[in-house]
């Protein structure tokens, strides 16, 4: 594979994965204020 | 006055609210894009639209819809009536309840052939048996009504059955409310769609190793490599985002919707970025890890981008049933995961749809059976030309006015009113109101000038590039197929020659000759030939009749030399004789002018409908009823 394509994958997916997990643990735990 | 309607649970807002952005854009719209625009070049300006338009707007049209509702309007024109107080601004709100009804009244085809497929799938009718070859190219193609040859459908009536069920499914979940409808079926249908793309993607992924004509490896590749002189190119902009607004439903005036259900103190910042990342997790990551890769093992990465250029959802249509239809167990998978892709549509179009009825109940006060029924009506009618006029390029036209340019137009519109008249700082304040994340305070000014200011650039891009390209006038277009495909068992094959070359030259010299005899006649002109194939690659024309219109244009000698240029003949699959054959060609010049002039006016009658609709009912109002 092309390095700037994994690179790029790598990049996009985590980003966008590492957000998602973030936004559902805050959204579940935290109280509403 | 009654009680609003609220939403069950906040985890079903959520649901919901992700239902409503997963839809056909991420796993089918997204991978088709990517591949007309270049693969990697397209990932570039995909993922800047997301940062300048995507997440700026995404806030904004909570912030709104949630603003809106504290007044009861559940509807864009209410909403951007109260962010600005000019006669002018319900119009232009109005946008916001018209753009989606005509979004729907196509996006629902889409979601019927999920639905079909899904049935096809079930009965095994896409699965070749030594009596019927399915060439599932032209077996998508005819059931759309695409295609000048009837080898599988006789007809549009499979479309038309699956349509009408489609639309009938959306206005019972609408008629039925939020919480027990929209809510309910988010709920049902967004765990299970997840589920099943993480295994699939598990199956695309272990795939790579069989003797087949690309890897995974190949896919990714194609889209993730960048193409940096496409960022030159506006068309790739105009796509990138307007890619970005299909998939987030920005836009469309059904988040403004959505959230107008909320409390006051409700959050909508982080709910907001749940919504515009949970879909882009089910976009970039499975709408990557899917339909290309497996077009890249199946067909060869050399072919995605012809297979993508049949129409911005082949790839989902075409190599998705080639995969199913090589893995055990077709009825059950195949079944399941059509009747899944339909569900993500389903959630989408039932939520885009929602500022409809709202619009009919809360604006109109009718009750909602009426607002339910009247846009069922509305629906109905305005899906007809969509799939009977599909070949002339109706569906497209539709596409690219209310689910690209449309979209951008409104969000510009939306943008400009929330950042520079309602006012950036009251904006910023009410969009952090019992928020439960802080947007970096970059946002601010990304809001305030960037976003309306690159709209608008994209916009006046799009418009210089069509103007000096004449991309708005429909010209007539060539298509031809072979009659009693599924006699056939192989492939047939066409290679187009280099652009720049002669012989490209000379294609596009033969196929101006037969528009210039429809532009004559004013109407279709069609011709027909018998044309023999030697094992070689020898191709010769040996009955020939065409319209008599047609005639003076194109002849026999014409057509044997369009075929020889594009080096078209025979591969039978392995194991079948080959030798000689004889086949039918039928071949159409389609006038696609009045066709295309239609839908544009039919476009522009609804968006009147519902100004004339607001204006009434803003007079009523003002006389105190």
């Amino acid at each position: 594979m092309n390095p700037l394509a994994a690179m790029l994958l790598i990049l996009s997916w985590g980003v966008i994965a590492v957000t998602t997990v973030w936004c559902f643990y805050r959204m579940l735990t935290e109280k509403k204020k | 006055m009654t009680e609003r309607e609220r939403w069950g649970t906040r985890i079903g807002l959520v649901l919901a609210a992700a239902g409503n952005a997963v839809g056909i854009g991420n796993l089918l719209r997204f991978p088709s894009q990517a591949a007309q625009n270049g693969g990697g070049a397209f990932i570039i300006p995909y993922f800047l639209s997301l940062l300048f338009f995507g997440l700026p707007m995404m806030w904004v049209a909570w912030t709104i819809g949630r603003f809106g509702g504290q007044f009861g309007h559940t509807s864009t024109p209410g909403m951007f009536d109260k962010l600005w107080k000019a006669p002018i601004s319900k119009y232009l709100g109005t946008i916001g309840v018209a753009l989606p009804l005509l979004f729907c009244l196509y996006y629902t085809y889409i979601e019927s052939w999920c639905l079909a497929y899904s049935f096809f799938s079930l009965t095994g009718d896409y699965v070749s048996t030594p009596e019927r070859y399915v060439d599932l190219a032209v077996y998508y193609n005819e059931f759309l009504g695409g295609a000048p040859t009837h080898s599988y459908f006789p007809g549009l009536n499979a479309a038309l059955v699956f349509t009408f069920v489609t639309v009938l499914l959306n206005i019972w979940v609408l008629y039925r409310g939020v919480a027990k409808g929209i809510e309910l079926l988010a709920k049902i249908a967004m765990p299970l769609l997840i589920l099943f793309c993480m295994i699939l993607a598990v199956r695309v992924f272990t795939l790579a190793d069989g003797g087949l004509k690309g890897t995974v490896w190949d896919g990714l590749n194609f889209i993730f490599t960048p193409d940096f002189s496409a960022l030159t190119n506006w068309n790739v902009w105009m796509a990138a985002a307007g890619q970005i607004f299909f998939t987030l439903s920005i836009g469309f005036g059904s988040i403004e919707c959505f959230a107008s259900y909320l409390r006051e103190n409700d959050d909508v910042t982080l709910a907001g970025l749940t919504t515009a990342s949970t879909n882009e997790f089910v976009e970039v990551i499975f709408g990557s890890a899917i339909a290309i890769p497996a077009a890249a093992i199946y067909f060869g990465p050399g072919r995605i981008v012809e297979i993508a250029s049949g129409g911005s959802y082949a790839i989902g249509l075409v190599s998705m049933p080639e995969i199913l239809r090589n893995l055990p167990g077709l009825g059950l998978f195949g079944s399941i995961w059509f009747l899944l892709l339909f569900f993500a549509a389903f959630t989408s179009s039932v939520a885009v749809s929602q500022p409809v009825v709202a619009f009919l109940q809360d604006e109109g006060k009718l009750p909602k059976a009426a607002a339910a029924g009247l846009v069922g009506i509305f629906w109905l009618i305005g899906t007809l030309p969509v799939i009977y006029f599909y070949k002339y390029g109706v569906f497209t036209e539709m596409d690219f006015w209310a689910g690209t340019i449309g979209l951008v137009v409104f969000a510009a519109i939306e943008a400009i009113v929330f950042s520079w008249i309602f006012g950036m700082a009251k904006g910023w304040a009410e969009m952090h109101r019992g928020a439960q994340f802080q947007v970096p305070r970059l946002f601010f000014y990304i809001i305030r000038y960037v976003t309306p200011v690159a709209l608008l650039a994209i916009l006046f891009g799009w418009y210089y590039n069509a103007i000096s390209t004449n991309a708005l006038i429909p010209t007539p277009q060539v298509q031809w197929g072979v009659a009693e495909r599924h006699r056939y068992h192989g492939e047939f094959v066409t290679r187009a020659p280099a652009p720049g070359s002669p012989e490209a030259g000379e294609v596009q010299r033969i196929q101006d000759q037969i528009a210039q005899a429809v532009e004559e006649a004013r109407r279709d002109v069609t011709a027909w030939a018998d044309v023999r194939l030697g094992p070689n690659g020898q191709v010769s024309v040996v009955g020939f009749e065409a319209d008599p219109r047609l005639r003076p244009y194109f002849s026999s000698a014409d057509l044997e030399q369009l075929l020889r240029l594009q080096q078209f003949h025979f591969e039978p699959v392995a194991g079948q004789p080959g030798g000689e054959i004889e086949i039918t060609i039928p071949l159409e010049g389609l006038n696609r002018e009045p066709y295309i002039y239609m839908i544009r006016v039919v476009m522009l009658m609804y968006l009147l409908t519902f100004l004339l609709l607001t204006r009434a009912l803003w007079q009523r109002r003002r006389a105190g009823h």
